[in-house]
């Protein structure tokens, strides 16, 4: 069925070897599983409410999750298993394959590249994306290549095909596996304070379990069958917390739109695994799709459709533009859900399932010397989109919930771009920076009992000095300013479109457009948060009572992960950022991360460029001094001067110029994509479209007789006005006559009484039945 | 009644015969009257008749367990069901014969139809084959001394003893030379009996059907409550 | 004994059992019609298990019988429904699907 060599290349990029720690990796997903059940069977009756179980569950798993880490970074440096010998010649033809897409004569804008000779003499320019194989050459050892640690199971074998379940553990699945754990125990102690005290509290902690396990599973799975149970389960678990306070109906309605807009991406899910497991000829093992995908076994036909069916998948799951919808709805649900849904679990699904099968876009899309393709279009309108409508929302978490879209839409630009890195730098910044933001207006909103900026926060500095200093540095970091997390991602994604000639031509392709659309998000991103920063925490206090700090079960969160979100770029330093050479420490998330098998794509990797990061700190920061000149300058100067409670100037820009207002109501109205989903597409459904079917049944089925009766009726007038009568009358009129009549005699079986259908039932297969008996 | 042409044909096991010919009638007259009967109480009855009467013609057929589980299931349990059905809806519990004519002589004219074609290809298919009641074997046998005068003449011929020799013991040497059919006859056999194969059945070869049956009960269970309740 | 006796024996039987479901106004009435047919299926199965010297036949017809006892339970639930709504189990009044 598979050419040798595919099969060869096939059993090299993996090993079942290993650290005990990654092949009993398994355990991560499981522990929250147990406890799960644990909770739901004796929750209730623990002191805590199940809340130990989860905690425990939860935390044994990261210390599992930083062990593996570990593991693997020594398994990255140090494996020497028995496929060694096989995994060499494929690491040659593939590192071949990376000079040949690299022209890195000229990429020396922070004098990266370095001269390397190897043992045989021969001079070679090799620029970042080698790092391990420099190495290797250096030591003049074997290098070793990052080599995917497997354990499978066969669940079941139908038609000879056995469908695999079980684990792959390589760099972004380890990464993960330390995000989602280390989010998850934040939310997890965060939630015994801010849900304390509510009526399905057990309820609540037992489906978190649920939701982090079902999580770990899918950035472990090791077919695409498997991520389909684990990506369905997240969807359910999703619905369950979005509707945790399903007694007001906003939330539970919020539960069903977040779970039918899943659908609908699922379907296209569905359709890329199907089309996948039959192009590669019955597989649905991930590593061998991506295998068969690189080395041209999958026609390119076949490998577009199948990215064109996942991309659906990713735009409902990641709140990409159009599917976008539901996450901001998805805020009904309390506040931790939110942080655990939009910096780990759910959304960055969709976004690990494209780098998971990235080979199957990389072909399908032709990401490689392109400067447009369906992945980095749809990334790049929703960065701006929903940066956008980001800045006229009132409700504080929904400007994170569109600050998430417009992020999640970096990350989707960067891996339709070819910046697979920089899109996982970019979800591992963004998991801190984002549950940082959500876990901070969480402790917000649980002081001032309120979501709404506008009504009841302002002045917040005062009473919650903790809760305003790292919703602070999360807001920097969001921001992107230098040196905090989000600088470090969000530039190298920059970088990596290789537009207007950035990265000197090292980047994939020259993605013009998205390179523009980042850094108008990026100014963006900026503004939305300054103003949501002054609305919450300058200003004159508009609500009721007097607001507390948070309790430590709540700060605690938050401080780690302000640490976080100013520190957690420092994994990923562009090469050469302090020493000028290839010092290995400043390679260290790239080199571990991304997979160097036969199993993905040989990506080019931009070369840092000064003067991009210079301009894109200037743009960057050009957004927040504009609204800081609104907010902090012209609003807050009125309001002190005439003593009122303001949010906005009363004749400002919107007031003022139509232009501008029409655009802000088509901001606030969030581009009038829920009317076109509800009035338009529902209602035609439900009116125009239904009614033509019930008149359908009604009319023209019962009646088509009659009419046909008529029309003749009416034909045969004509006639006889027109042409003659006597004969002709007679015989139309009759026919006319003959089919009204035939109608009525028809009609007369439709008489509704049950036992006179039964009976026409059984005389019908009684005849048919004699019939059968007598001719055949 | 309804193959006397049939058998005239052939030789058969006059007792059982007529035990069937009996059963027939009565299961048959009793179906007749339930569905003309205008008293809903005695329809009723009359179904308790036309049950009883089939489990006697499964019982004929050797199948004893289906039998009881007929008087049990359908006597005992269905038909208390029905009367309940009849006393909670007041149906009137005299004559409800107001049938419209067109209507019944349309149900006999199906009826009879049915019948018809179903009497011609069972006939035509199945002729006059013969149900040949088995002689499943013998699974043990424990030698026992017996009268020789209490064996059956089969299994006395078959030996060669005779019906005046006393007091016999058959040696398990004896006991395998004889035939299937005549070993089960022996005293002391242990035939495998029918009850115990279709407890085998059920719980092996048809244990996911069993399954599925008893999830269908619950589920017409939950159904029934589900739709009768009051709201 | 001949197949065929028994055999032609339930195909009466389900043809009385047609004859009720199709004339009988009074819904328990109808039931107990399906009922009938139900018992003409199994006199053929056990019929049908003796011709063949085997159980199948006797474990099918327990199989119907508890499917019987579902769809009993089930239609009289029905039954009950329509007395309560209509106050009436005619079953030639129920002609909302006229046409």
């Amino acid at each position: 069925m598979y050419s040798v060599l595919a099969v060869e290349a096939f059993e090299a990029s993996f090993t079942t070897e290993g650290n005990w720690f990654l092949k009993n990796v398994w355990l991560i997903p499981l522990l929250p599983a147990v406890s799960f059940f644990l909770i739901l069977g004796f929750g209730k009756k623990m002191p805590k409410g199940g809340a130990e179980i989860g905690i425990a569950a939860i935390g044994a798993a990261f210390l599992l999750a930083i062990f593996a880490n570990v593991a693997w970074i020594d398994h990255r440096d140090n494996f020497d298993g028995e496929t060694q010998s096989a995994i060499t010649g494929i690491v040659d033809s593939h590192s071949e394959d990376e000079n040949a897409l690299g022209d890195n004569t000229d990429a020396n804008a922070l004098g990266a590249t370095i001269d390397v000779t190897d043992e045989t003499g021969a001079t070679e320019t090799v620029d970042v994306e080698l790092t391990a194989f420099v190495e290797a050459g250096e030591g003049g050892e074997e290098s070793h290549p990052a080599i995917a640690v497997v354990t499978s199971q066969e669940w079941l074998v139908n038609g000879g095909i056995p469908f695999l379940v079980g684990t792959l553990l390589d760099g972004p699945s380890v990464m993960m596996l330390f995000v989602v754990t280390m989010i998850s125990l934040l939310v997890h102690i965060y939630s015994t304070d801010y849900v304390a005290g509510d009526s399905r509290f057990t309820h609540y902690f037992a489906f978190l379990s649920l939701f982090s396990s079902s999580m770990l599973i899918f950035v472990l799975s090791r077919s695409t069958l498997q991520a389909l149970v684990a990506w369905e389960l997240v969807g359910v678990c999703s619905f369950v917390l979005i509707g945790h306070w399903w007694e007001e109906k906003p939330n539970s309605d919020a539960a069903m739109k977040a779970f039918l807009t899943n659908r609908v991406g699922d379907v296209g899910l569905l359709i890329g695994i199907i089309i996948l497991f039959f192009s590669a000829g019955g597989t649905f093992d991930i590593i061998r799709i991506n295998e068969l995908a690189l080395a041209g076994e999958i026609s390119q036909t076949a490998l577009t459709w199948a990215a064109i069916s996942l991309t659906a998948a990713v735009m409902s799951k990641s709140g990409q533009f159009i599917l976008h919808t539901w996450l901001p709805d998805a805020m009904a649900g309390p506040t931790p859900v939110s942080a655990l849904i939009h910096a780990a679990t759910l959304v960055t699904a969709g976004v690990f399932l494209v780098g998971r099968l990235y080979p199957v876009f990389f072909i399908g899309y032709g990401i490689d010397g392109s400067s447009i393709n369906g992945l980095a279009i749809i990334g790049s309108i929703t960065v701006v989109g929903a940066g956008l409508v980001a800045f006229v929302q009132d409700d504080i978490k929904k400007v994170l919930a569109y600050s998430t879209v417009s992020q999640l839409g970096y990350m989707v630009l960067a891996l339709g771009v070819g910046a697979w890195t920089a899109a996982f730098f970019h979800l591992f910044t963004h998991a801190f920076f984002k549950a940082g933001l959500f876990l901070g207006s969480g402790s917000v909103a649980h002081a001032v009992h309120s979501f709404d900026m506008k009504k009841d926060m302002g002045g917040l500095r005062k009473y919650m000095p903790t809760t305003h200093k790292t919703f602070l540095i999360c807001s920097v970091a969001l921001a992107g300013v230098f040196p905090t997390a989000g600088f470090w991602s969000k530039d190298e994604i920059l970088v990596g479109t290789g537009g207007l000639g950035v990265g000197s031509g090292s980047a994939n392709g020259s993605y013009h457009l998205m390179l523009i659309m980042g850094l108008v998000g990026a100014a963006l991103t900026g503004a939305y948060m300054t103003r949501a920063i002054y609305l919450t925490f300058y200003g004159e206090f508009r609500g009721h009572g007097e607001p507390h700090e948070s309790g430590p079960r709540i700060l605690w969160p938050l401080r780690i992960l302000s640490v976080f979100a100013l520190f957690g770029g420092l994994v990923n330093l562009p090469p050469g950022f302090i020493t000028g050479s290839l010092e290995p420490w400043q390679e260290r998330f790239f080199h571990f991360v991304e997979p160097a098998a036969a199993y993905f794509p040989g990506i080019g990797h931009a070369v840092p460029s000064y003067w991009l990061a210079v301009i894109a700190s200037v743009i960057g920061l050009m957004g927040p001094a504009v609204a800081y000149w609104y907010y902090f300058i012209k609003v807050d100067g009125l309001a002190k001067s005439t003593g009122q409670k303001l949010t906005e100037l009363p004749d400002g820009l919107v007031s003022n110029n139509k232009l501008a207002a029409s655009g802000h109501a088509m901001l606030k109205n969030k581009y009038y994509l829920d009317h076109l989903y509800n009035d338009v597409i529902v209602a035609a459904v439900k009116g125009p479209i239904a009614k033509l079917a019930y008149r359908f049944n009604q009319h023209f089925l019962d009646e088509i007789v009659d009419t046909a009766g008529r029309t003749s009726v009416k034909t045969g007038q004509t006639i006889y006005s027109v042409i003659d009568q006597g004969l002709i009358e007679g015989t139309v009129n009759g026919s006319g006559k003959l089919s009204n009549r035939g109608g009525g005699i028809l009609r007369k079986i439709q008489t509704g009484k049950i036992q006179q259908y039964a009976a026409l039932l059984f005389a019908a297969a009684t005849v048919l039945a004699g019939i059968f008996i007598v001719f055949v | 009644m309804t193959s006397a042409l049939l058998l005239a044909q052939v030789e058969f096991d006059v007792a059982q015969n007529i035990a069937f010919a009996i059963i027939a009638a009565i299961m048959l007259i009793s179906a007749f009257k339930m569905v003309t009967t205008g008293n809903v109480v005695h329809a009723a009855l009359y179904l308790v008749i036309v049950l009883a009467a089939s489990a006697a013609i499964f019982i004929l057929l050797g199948s004893d367990f289906v039998g009881a589980t007929q008087v049990l299931v359908y006597i005992g349990a269905i038909i208390v069901l029905f009367l309940f059905g009849i006393m909670l809806t007041k149906a009137q519990l005299g004559d409800d014969d107001s049938v419209e004519k067109e209507q019944r002589s349309m149900g006999a004219l199906v009826g009879l139809l049915l019948f018809v074609v179903m009497a011609f290809a069972l006939i035509d298919t199945f002729g006059t084959q013969e149900i040949e009641f088995g002689n499943p074997e013998p699974i043990a046998y424990v030698a026992e001394p017996v009268d020789a005068n209490d064996l059956p003449t089969p299994v006395r011929e078959a030996l060669n003893i005779s019906a005046n020799s006393g007091t016999v013991e058959i040696s398990e040497a004896q006991f395998a030379t004889l035939l299937p059919e005549v070993q089960r006859r022996v005293p002391g056999a242990e035939v495998r009996g029918n009850n115990a194969q279709i407890a085998d059945a059920i719980f092996s070869q048809y244990i996911i059907p069993f399954e599925a049956v008893s999830v269908l009960l619950l589920a017409a269970l939950i159904g029934a409550v589900v739709v009768a309740r009051k709201e | 004994m001949l197949l065929n006796q028994f055999l032609l024996l339930s195909a009466l039987l389900f043809a009385m059992g047609v004859y009720g479901v199709l004339t009988r106004r009074n819904g328990v009435l109808v039931l107990m019609s399906v009922e009938l047919i139900l018992n003409a299926v199994n006199i053929n199965l056990v019929a049908f298990g003796a011709f063949q010297d085997n159980v199948q036949g006797d474990v099918f017809a327990i199989f119907v019988i508890a499917v019987a006892a579902a769809e009993v339970g089930v239609g009289l639930a029905m039954v009950l429904l329509m007395y309560r709504n209509r106050r009436s189990i005619d079953f030639t009044e129920v002609d909302l699907m006229k046409g």
